[in-house]
């Protein structure tokens, strides 16, 4: 028997973490919201399994994380597009510094943004991060240190031109 | 920027995405009308369960199948939604039995058969497309094998169809990959799940990905990954995936080795996943 309960206080602990991790790993709001509200919905369909997790929050991450890459689900994400009338949504812009990292976030390769949002964000060990992205922790490592150092790189030149 | 600086940065960023969370109950509500629909297009499908032996095969039939994000991959515009692509496990629930979910070809006829010949007219999910190659010798070496050596894939074949291409094209310009999709036929189902079992146990720096429930206990599926020291040479793959599957008396390996920047939005998982989902909605193979 699942319980609602659970799930909606395990939602309501998590729900704003998730969303916040795999935007940032993915760069695309709407996508992200989508493939969240997604992942939680798988979690709540094997609730009575996933609950039982030592972490079910890595779980919902991993599943989102999956659905918003998949190229499959974005052909069929637009294709859908097509299909509804759906009313416009206004989104407040953004500010400069989100921009800028953002920007610089994207010119990261996908392997390197995850690890970096997995260690700063959701604050994994690199043992932790290997285990969730089937890595080996040298890999990891790698991933960590190269795109730290292009991230300071990137947001380092964009001050530097802003000043110029 | 220091490593707290480059924290808060991030969090700030997260903080805005985290602020459009839906409410609980619409979550539970989308999840309750997929968990509706499967059941729904289980029942409407038992029949296949009873001819599950030839699965292995006739999942993968599907001449009009394409694999998504390729150049030749259009999705059908005048299609309508749900009937002639492979429904993803992610798509709202079905309303009915969707016709996808049906084997095409061959066309089951009676009860369970154990298929040890792949139908000459068998289509595979690249075949023909731009930058594949097939090979139908029966004993050509497995496409994936952990740790070297002997075969694992070769005792107890029947049968054997082997594809080989390019990653993804819009991957390829940064992380030239090499795919292969491969369909074995065992002489039974004791035999293929022999081969599972050697294939699924990884090793050697083959790391067992555990992504959904019920993965490290599946007897039927196995997702592995094998990272090697980064590179960015041209040409010297140094990420490597693998996917196997075990349905009845067949085994079904999509395997990529990726370089560069080993950005190949996971496509040994992509490609299995095109060719199950069909299979899932019937429950009868799900990752």
């Amino acid at each position: 028997m699942r319980d609602s309960t659970e799930f909606d206080a395990f939602y309501t602990a998590t729900g704003a973490h998730i969303m916040g991790q795999v935007y940032v790993m993915v760069g695309d709001r709407s996508e992200t919201e989508d493939a969240v509200a997604e992942a939680y919905a798988r979690a709540w369909q094997r609730w009575g399994t996933v609950s039982g997790y030592v972490d079910p929050a890595a779980w919902v991450r991993t599943v989102a994380y999956r659905i918003a890459v998949s190229s499959w689900r974005r052909a069929m994400r637009r294709r859908r597009a097509h299909d509804r009338a759906r009313p416009p949504v206004t989104v407040p812009a953004p500010g400069p510094d989100t921009v800028a990292l953002l920007e610089a976030l994207r010119q990261l390769p996908a392997t390197q943004r995850r690890a970096i949002v997995l260690h700063y964000l959701a604050g994994l060990t690199v043992a932790e991060i290997a285990a969730e992205t089937a890595s080996s922790e040298s890999a990891v490592k790698a991933r960590l240190t190269r795109g730290r150092a292009a991230l300071a790189d990137l947001l380092d030149d964009r001050k530097e031109n802003t000043h110029e | 920027m220091s490593d707290d600086d480059l924290r808060d940065r991030l969090a700030e960023l997260a903080a805005e995405a985290g602020r459009a969370l839906p409410d609980p109950r619409d979550v539970r509500a989308r999840g309750d009308r997929r968990r509706a629909g499967l059941t729904a297009a289980a029942a409407g499908l038992s029949v296949l369960a009873v001819v599950a032996g030839v699965v292995g095969v006739s999942f993968i039939a599907d001449p009009t199948a394409s694999f998504p994000g390729r150049a030749s991959a259009q999705i059908p515009s005048s299609a309508p939604s749900g009937a002639t692509t492979p429904p993803s496990p992610s798509d709202p629930a079905p309303s009915g039995v969707p016709a996808t979910s049906q084997p095409r070809s061959p066309a089951p006829t009676s009860g369970p058969v154990s298929m040890t010949k792949i139908p000459a007219n068998l289509s595979m999910l690249h075949e023909g497309e731009a930058g594949w190659t097939t090979d139908k010798d029966a004993n050509v070496p497995g496409a994936f094998n952990p740790c070297g050596g002997v075969d694992v894939t070769a005792a107890g074949r029947t049968d054997a169809r082997t594809l080989r291409g390019p990653g993804l094209p819009g991957e390829e310009s940064h992380s030239p990959s090499k795919v292969t999709q491969q369909l074995i036929l065992y002489a039974s189902e004791q035999v293929a799940t022999a081969a599972f079992v050697k294939l699924s146990k990884g090793g050697c720096g083959w790391i067992k990905s555990l992504m959904n429930p019920g993965d490290a206990e599946s007897t039927h599926l196995a997702r592995l990954r094998k990272a090697e020291s980064y590179t960015q040479v041209p040409g010297v793959f140094w990420l490597h995936d693998a996917v196997v599957v075990r349905t009845g008396n067949a085994v079904l390996i999509a395997y990529a080795d990726a370089s560069g920047a080993g950005m190949t939005s996971n496509v040994a998982d992509q490609e299995i996943d095109y060719i199950l989902n069909p299979l899932c909605e019937a429950r009868l193979v799900c990752r």
